[in-house]
C-alpha cells in the first residue's frame, strides 16, 4: 500500500517514473488524521501541515523546524506524517521529534502500536514501519518554551538541510533532548551532550533562565559534533557538517538557557 | 482546511483514464485522465491552459503554483484527481473583464520579470498573500514567494510589485 | 549606392573582421537633450501583459494537433563505445513511433562532428538514441526498454585530474591545448624589481545556465517548408544548424521564437534536440516535440567551465608593473573555451602582461557560453589578486585601481576607446556604498561573531555590437507600425527597447507600433547574446524608422500641399505650422499602401574600440563561526552608453548581480568523479538565488552616450552587470575577515578554511 500525504515526496517519485506502485491512498482529506490535541499532552494527527503547525505545534522547536521550509506551497503540503513516513535524515521536523522524545502512532488493520521515536528509524529512509501501517499521530509530552531548532543550508530558502539541531529543554521534567539532522544514517541523539547539559542546568538551576559560560556552550559543541556521524554528499562535507554542529549545539545551548 | 471525506466517500478508482470534475477558474470542468496524471499536467494538455509553466517537475520551483481551495500548491506535486470538487484558480482566471488583476498590474508597472517564465507561479503566490495579508509589507512578499524561483533575477521588483499590489487595493 | 564595407566586431572577447553589405548612408548620433520622446524614458515593457496574463506562448507550450513527442535516451557512462543497440522491445510498445540511433541516422553534421549519435560517447547524458511516440509517457517508457552495449573505457571529469599525468588523453594530442596568449611588455624582469609581488592561484566551480525554460523544439514539416519553435537566442542560427544538418535551403526553413524563458547563452544555436524533432517531423509528416527535462539540462545543455588561474602580480612605487596568468578551463566536450584572461588583457593600463590560456577536454557536459563567459571567472581571479596586491602593497584598493583604470586606449590593438568612463563609475559606487567607512582589516558586525566588509571589483567588456543587423518600419494606411527586426527578445526587455526607438525617431506614439521580432522570415539579426543587442539592432531601427519618417513626411507634403520642409511627424500626427493632421487622416486620402522604411547597421568605426566598463561595491557581514557570508548592498555603476529604457535597464543590471551572487556564493555543479555523473542535475542540489538570497542592490547609470560607437549612442547591458559580482563580494569577505576565499563558490566551507589557514578565530 502506498500512502499519499502532501506529495511532496511520492509525486516526485511517480513523476520520474521511479515508482509505479497499483494503488495509492490519498489520505489528505481524512479529517481525523488532521487534528492537534493538546492537554499537556500533545497528538499531531499525521496529516498535520507545515502549514498548520507554525500557528499551532504545540512545541516551539517545531514550530521552528516547520519555518525552515522556506516555501508556502510546501508548507501548504508537507506533513508530519509524511515526513516520518519517509523517514529521511534531513526530515526537518525530525530531529526535533527525537528531542522530545515522541511517540509515533501506527495503525493497521491488527490494532494501533506505539513505537518511541528512538526506535521508529532504522536507516535512511527506513522505519520499523510495516507496509500494512499508517502513521496516524506522533505524541509527547509539552516540555515548556526552552526549545529551539536550528539548521545550516547553502541558500536562505528551499534548501534541504546540510544539518539540523534541535534542541529541548524541559526544565519540569529536568530533561534535555537533543535530535541531529542530516548527520548520519538515522536522527542521532547526542547523549553525552545530554548528560553535560543536564549537569549545567543542575548547577545552574532548571526553573531559572542562565547564561551559559562561552566554554560551556562549546564544550557542548564539541560533544554534541562527537556524536555525529556525517558523510560528504552535494550538500556539503563532513567536516564542514561537524564544524557546524559545534556552532549549533553552543548556539542553541546559548539560546535556550536563557528560556524559561 | 482542506474538506474532509468520511469512510463512504473512499473510492478506488483507475488505473485507466478516469473522469474528474474540477472547479477552474470559476468553471465547472471534467478532464478524462489516469489517476496518476498531475493537476499540472491536467491544466495544460487536457486544459489547454499553458499559462502554468513546468520546470523542474519535482516541487523545487514554484513556477507550476495554483491554487487550490485558495492556497498556493505545487500543482506538479499534486494530483488531478486530488482536486475533484475543488476550486483551482491559475493565472489565466485573474484578469477579470480585460482589467488586470491588481497583482498583475503590479508586476507591469514594477517591471517585476524578465523573461517571464517563472511569473505565473509568482502572481499567484503573491495573490494567495493577499487575501491573508491585505497590505503586505516587504517580509511578508519574500516570505510568499520564497518558493519560487526566477533565474532572470527579478526579485526585488517582485517584492516591490507584492507591495504595492496590496497599497493598491486599498484604494 | 549598395556597396561592401569592412566592419571589426567583438563577441564574447573575441575581435574579429566581417564584411558587410550597406546601402545609403548611416545617421548622425541620436539628440541627447533630454527632449527625446521614448529614449531615455522608463517604460512598461509592451509585451507585459502578455507576460503576467499567461498568454505568452513559448514553446513548450505548443500543442500541436497529432503532435508527436520525442525524448532522448542518454549515456549512464562517461565514456564508452556504442556497440550495438536492441530496440525491439521499445518499438514493440503500443504508442511507439520510431526510434533513431548511430546505426539508422542519416548523417547530420553538427558543431564539428558529421552525426548527432556518436559512436564514442564521451559524457554522462550524450545522446544515444531518440524515440518519438504518442505522448511523452510512452516515449519515456520505451527509452527504458531500449537495450545498448556499451564498452566502457576510462574516463577523467574533474579539470585538475585532467591535467595530470595519469588521466586518460581523450584526444590524440592530449587533453590540454593553449587556446590563447598574450604578452606585453617583459614581466619576468617586471616581477623580478617589483617591490611587492603576489603569487595566487584561484579555483571557480562550474556554473549551470539552469533557465527556467529548459531547451526544446517543436518541428513541423508540410512536406515543403520545415518550421521550428525554439525557445532560442537566435532563430538565425538555428536555421544554419538545420541547414547544415539537413541539407534544406534557407528559404525552406523557419525558425520562430515568440516567447521565450531565459538562455544567459545556453541557447545561441541549433541543439540536437532540434535536429531529432526535425528529423521525425519529416519522417512522419507530423509536428514533433523534443523538450528537455530539468535533468538533461544540467546533463547536456552547456555550462560555464571550471577554472583554473594562476595569477603573479607585482608592483612598483605603489603602482601595478606586472601581471601573469595563466588559465585552464574544463570545456568538458566543447569546442572552445571562453577566455578568462580577457579582463587582464585589458582592463587596466599595466605595461608588462603576459597571458596564457589552455582548453581542457574532459568527459564531463560540455561549456556553452553563459552570460560573460570567461570574463566572470577571470574577473573573480584578476580582482581577487588586485586586492591581495594592494593590501601587500599597504594601498587602498580603490586607489590602486584607479592609478591604472584611467587609459583611453585599448592596450592590445592601440585603438582609442570610442568612450571611457570608469573613473566615472568608481566615483558614483564609492560615493554610494561609503567607501570611506573602509577600515583596513574590516569593522565589527551586528554580532559578536559577525564581522563586517567592504570590498569592489570592476569590468570591462565589449558590448558595441555591430552588423549585420536589419530593420523594416511598414506603415499601414490607418497610421499604425509594424517594425520587423532580425532579432528575439530573451528577457531583457528588446521588443521595448526596439518599439521605444521606432517610436521616437518616426515620431508616433509607443503604443502604435507592433514590433514582430523571433522569426527567420523576417530580416537577419545577430544571436541575443555577448550584450549586442541593442547596439547591433537599435540603430537599424532607428535607420529604419528614420527612412519610413522621410517617406511619410514626403507622402504628407502632397497630400498637405505643405513643402515637406515646413512638415514634422510628432506622436502620430502630421504637424504643419501648428496644425496638427493625424498621420492616418493623411495616408487615409491615399489610396491603399504601404510604406516601407529599411535601416541596416553601419560598420564600427576601424580604429576605435567600443567596450562597457563598471564597478561593483559589496558590503558584507560574515559570520566567522560558521563560515556564513550575508551580502548586505551591492552597488553597482555602469557606463554602458545611453540608457534607453531606466526601468528595463535597471531590473537587467540587478538580474545580473544577482547571478552574480549565485557564482559567488551557491552555484556549484557537482560531479561525481569515479562516475563521471553530476549529482546536483536539479534544483534542490544546484542552488541558485531565492528571493531570500538576495541583498538591497543600487543601479547607478554614467547614462552619456557613446556617440562614436553607433547612431544611438548606447551600448549593451546583458553581461556586464554579472562580470564583477563575485570578486566584489570576495574582496568584501577579505576586508572583514582578512581570510582570503579562493575559490568560488564562497561556500561556508571554503570560507572556514580561509579562516583557518589565516589563523583566525572567534
Amino acid at each position: 500500500m502506498t500512502v499519499l500525504a502532501g506529495g511532496t515526496d511520492l509525486m516526485v517519485e511517480l513523476n520520474f517514473g521511479r515508482r509505479r506502485p497499483e494503488h495509492i491512498v490519498a489520505i489528505d482529506r481524512v479529517g481525523e488524521l488532521a487534528g492537534i490535541e493538546r492537554n499537556g499532552h500533545v497528538r499531531m494527527g499525521a496529516g498535520v501541515t507545515y502549514t498548520r503547525m507554525l500557528a499551532d505545534a504545540g512545541s516551539q522547536a517545531l514550530a521552528e523546524a516547520a519555518r525552515t521550509i522556506g516555501s508556502p506551497q510546501i508548507r501548504n503540503a508537507g506533513t508530519i506524517g509524511g515526513n516520518l513516513g519517509t523517514a529521511s535524515p534531513a526530515g526537518d521536523t525530525l530531529p526535533v521529534l527525537a528531542a522530545l522524545e515522541a511517540t509515533v502512532v501506527l495503525r493497521s488493520k491488527a490494532g494501533e502500536r506505539r513505537v518511541p521515536f528512538a526506535d521508529y528509524m532504522t536507516g535512511p529512509k527506513k522505519s520499523v514501519r510495516r507496509a500494512d501501517e499508517l502513521i496516524v499521530a506522533a505524541e509527547w509530552d509539552e516540555a515548556g518554551p526552552a526549545q529551539t531548532y536550528m539548521f545550516v543550508s547553502t541558500r536562505n530558502a528551499m534548501a534541504i538541510s546540510i544539518a539540523g539541531l534541535a534542541m529541548v529543554v524541559d526544565r519540569a521534567r529536568k530533561r534535555v533532548g537533543i535530535g541531529l539532522g542530516s548527520c548520519g544514517p538515522t536522527i542521532i541523539r547526542p547523549a553525552d551532550a545530554e548528560g553535560f547539559a543536564r549537569g549545567l542546568f543542575d548547577e545552574a538551576g532548571w526553573e531559572r533562565p542562565h547564561r551559559p559560560s562561552e566554554s560551556a556552550a562549546k564544550e557542548l559543541g564539541r560533544l554534541v559534533a562527537a556524536a555525529a556521524r556525517p558523510i560528504d554528499d552535494v550538500r556539503g562535507t563532513a567536516a564542514y557538517r561537524r564544524h557546524a554542529l559545534a556552532v549549533m549545539g553552543a548556539r542553541a545551548l546559548s539560546r535556550v538557557a536563557q528560556i524559561a | 482546511m482542506p474538506p474532509t471525506i468520511d469512510r463512504r466517500g473512499a473510492a478506488l478508482r483507475g488505473p485507466s483514464a478516469v473522469d474528474v470534475a474540477l472547479e477552474v477558474n470559476g468553471e465547472r470542468v471534467v478532464v478524462h485522465v489516469p489517476p496518476r496524471r498531475t493537476l499540472l499536467d491536467a491544466l495544460r494538455e487536457q486544459l489547454g491552459l499553458t499559462g502554468t509553466k513546468k520546470v523542474c517537475d519535482e516541487g523545487t520551483c514554484g513556477a507550476c503554483t495554483v491554487l487550490v481551495d485558495g492556497r498556493p500548491v505545487y500543482s506538479c506535486l499534486t494530483l488531478a484527481i486530488a482536486c475533484e470538487n475543488r476550486r483551482v484558480e491559475t493565472i489565466e482566471g485573474l484578469a477579470k473583464d480585460g482589467e488586470l488583476h491588481p497583482v498583475q498590474r503590479a508586476f507591469v508597472d514594477t517591471d517585476a520579470f524578465q523573461c517571464g517564465f517563472c511569473t505565473p507561479g509568482q502572481v499567484m503566490s503573491i495573490v494567495a498573500l493577499l487575501r491573508t495579508v491585505p497590505q503586505p509589507t516587504e517580509d511578508d512578499v519574500k516570505r510568499a514567494v520564497a518558493g519560487n524561483l526566477c533565474r532572470c533575477g527579478a526579485y526585488p521588483n517582485i517584492v516591490a510589485a507584492g507591495v504595492s499590489a496590496g497599497r493598491r487595493k486599498r484604494t | 549606392m549598395t556597396r561592401i564595407l569592412k566592419s571589426i566586431e567583438e563577441f564574447e572577447g573575441e575581435v574579429s573582421e566581417s564584411l558587410v553589405i550597406v546601402d545609403g548612408h548611416d545617421l548622425p548620433p541620436a539628440r541627447h537633450d533630454g527632449g527625446s520622446p521614448e529614449i531615455g524614458r522608463s517604460r512598461r515593457r509592451i509585451d507585459a501583459t502578455q507576460r503576467v496574463t499567461g498568454r505568452a506562448r513559448y514553446t513548450q507550450d505548443l500543442y500541436l494537433a497529432g503532435m508527436l513527442h520525442a525524448r532522448i535516451l542518454r549515456s549512464p557512462h562517461a565514456r564508452a563505445r556504442v556497440r550495438r543497440i536492441d530496440t525491439k522491445r521499445a518499438e514493440a510498445l503500443p504508442g511507439v513511433r520510431g526510434v533513431l540511433h548511430r546505426f539508422n541516422t542519416p548523417k547530420t553534421p553538427f558543431r564539428g562532428d558529421d552525426v548527432i549519435f556518436r559512436e564514442e560517447v564521451r559524457f554522462v547524458g550524450e545522446e544515444v538514441c531518440a524515440v518519438a511516440a504518442d505522448d511523452e509517457d510512452t516515449a519515456r517508457e520505451a527509452l527504458a526498454l531500449i537495450e545498448v552495449d556499451y564498452e566502457r573505457l576510462p574516463h577523467v571529469v574533474d579539470l585538475e585530474e585532467a591535467l595530470g599525468d595519469v588521466a586518460p588523453q581523450l584526444e590524440s594530442d592530449g587533453n590540454v591545448s593553449e587556446s590563447g596568449s598574450h604578452k606585453r611588455g617583459d614581466t619576468k624582469r617586471a616581477l623580478k624589481e617589483a617591490d611587492v609581488a603576489v603569487d595566487v592561484t584561484y579555483r571557480t566551480s562550474t556554473q549551470l545556465h539552469n533557465a527556467l525554460e529548459t531547451h526544446g523544439a517543436v518541428a513541423l514539416y508540410d512536406g515543403e517548408m520545415l518550421t521550428v519553435w525554439e525557445s532560442t537566442q537566435h532563430v538565425f542560427g538555428v536555421r544554419t544548424g538545420l541547414k547544415n544538418a539537413l541539407k534544406l535551403p534557407y528559404s525552406r526553413i523557419r525558425v520562430i521564437c515568440d516567447y521565450m524563458g531565459g538562455g544567459f547563452g545556453a541557447k545561441n544555436g541549433v541543439g540536437k534536440y532540434t535536429i531529432v524533432a526535425s528529423l521525425f517531423a519529416m519522417r512522419f509528416g507530423k509536428a514533433v516535440r523534443c523538450v528537455l527535462t530539468r535533468d538533461e539540462e544540467n546533463l547536456a545543455a552547456g555550462n560555464r567551465s571550471a577554472t583554473l588561474q594562476q595569477l603573479r602580480l607585482g608592483a612598483k612605487g605603489g603602482r601595478i608593473t606586472a601581471i601573469e596568468h595563466t588559465s585552464w578551463s574544463n570545456s568538458g566536450q566543447g569546442k572552445w573555451i571562453a577566455n578568462p584572461t580577457g579582463p587582464t588583457n585589458t582592463l587596466y593600463e599595466v605595461a608588462n602582461v603576459n597571458t596564457r590560456s589552455y582548453k581542457v577536454v574532459t568527459n564531463a557536459g560540455s561549456l556553452s557560453a553563459f552570460r560573460a563567459p570567461g570574463y566572470v571567472e577571470g574577473a573573480f581571479a584578476l580582482e581577487s589578486a588586485i586586492d591581495e596586491l594592494a593590501e601587500a602593497a599597504g594601498v587602498d584598493p580603490l586607489t590602486l585601481r584607479r592609478r591604472h583604470a584611467g587609459a583611453g586606449k585599448d592596450p592590445i590593438t592601440g585603438n582609442r576607446y570610442s568612450d571611457k568612463h570608469l573613473l566615472e563609475c568608481y566615483r558614483i559606487g564609492a560615493k554610494e556604498i561609503g567607501w570611506d567607512r573602509r577600515r583596513a582589516g574590516g569593522t565589527r558586525g551586528s554580532a559578536p561573531h559577525r564581522r563586517r566588509g567592504i570590498g569592489m571589483a570592476s569590468q570591462i567588456w565589449g558590448g558595441g555590437g555591430g552588423p549585420p543587423a536589419y530593420a523594416t518600419v511598414h506603415v499601414d494606411p490607418d497610421g499604425s507600425v509594424v517594425l520587423t527586426a532580425g532579432t528575439q527578445d530573451i528577457g531583457t526587455g528588446t521588443r521595448t527597447v526596439l518599439a521605444q526607438i521606432c517610436a521616437d525617431e518616426l515620431g508616433v506614439e509607443l503604443d502604435d507600433v507592433r514590433v514582430q521580432i523571433g522569426d527567420s522570415a523576417g530580416p537577419f539579426g545577430p544571436m541575443s547574446a555577448g550584450s549586442m543587442t541593442l547596439a547591433s539592432v537599435g540603430p537599424a531601427v532607428r535607420l529604419a524608422a528614420h527612412d519610413a519618417r522621410e517617406q511619410l513626411l514626403g507622402a504628407a507634403a502632397g497630400v498637405l500641399e505643405t513643402p515637406k520642409a515646413e512638415l514634422r511627424l510628432e506622436a502620430g500626427a502630421i504637424v504643419s505650422k501648428g496644425a496638427r493632421t493625424p498621420l492616418g487622416e493623411v495616408l487615409g486620402k491615399v489610396d491603399n499602401n504601404t510604406v516601407i522604411g529599411k535601416g541596416i547597421r553601419f560598420p564600427n568605426a576601424d580604429d576605435l574600440a567600443q567596450k562597457t566598463f563598471s564597478a561593483q561595491f559589496a558590503e558584507v557581514e560574515v559570520d566567522v563561526r560558521t563560515g556564513e557570508i550575508f551580502v548586505e548592498r551591492i552597488v553597482a555603476a555602469l557606463d554602458v552608453g545611453r540608457i534607453v529604457n531606466p526601468l528595463t535597464a535597471a531590473s537587467q543590471v540587478e538580474g545580473g548581480v544577482i547571478q552574480g551572487i549565485g557564482f559567488a556564493l551557491s552555484e556549484e555543479r557537482i560531479v561525481d568523479r569515479a562516475l563521471g555523473r553530476v549529482m546536483s542535475g536539479n534544483l534542490e542540489g544546484y542552488k541558485v538565488p531565492t528571493v531570500k538570497d538576495v541583498p538591497t542592490i543600487v543601479v547607478k547609470f554614467v547614462d552619456r552616450p557613446d556617440r562614436r560607437a553607433n547612431n544611438l549612442g548606447a551600448k549593451g547591458l546583458g553581461e556586464p552587470p554579472i562580470i564583477p559580482t563575485a570578486a566584489a563580494i570576495a574582496n568584501a569577505v577579505a576586508n572583514a575577515t582578512g581570510a582570503r576565499v579562493r575559490h568560488s563558490p564562497l561556500t561556508r566551507a571554503r570560507v572556514l578554511e580561509a579562516l583557518a589557514l589565516a589563523g583566525i578565530r572567534d
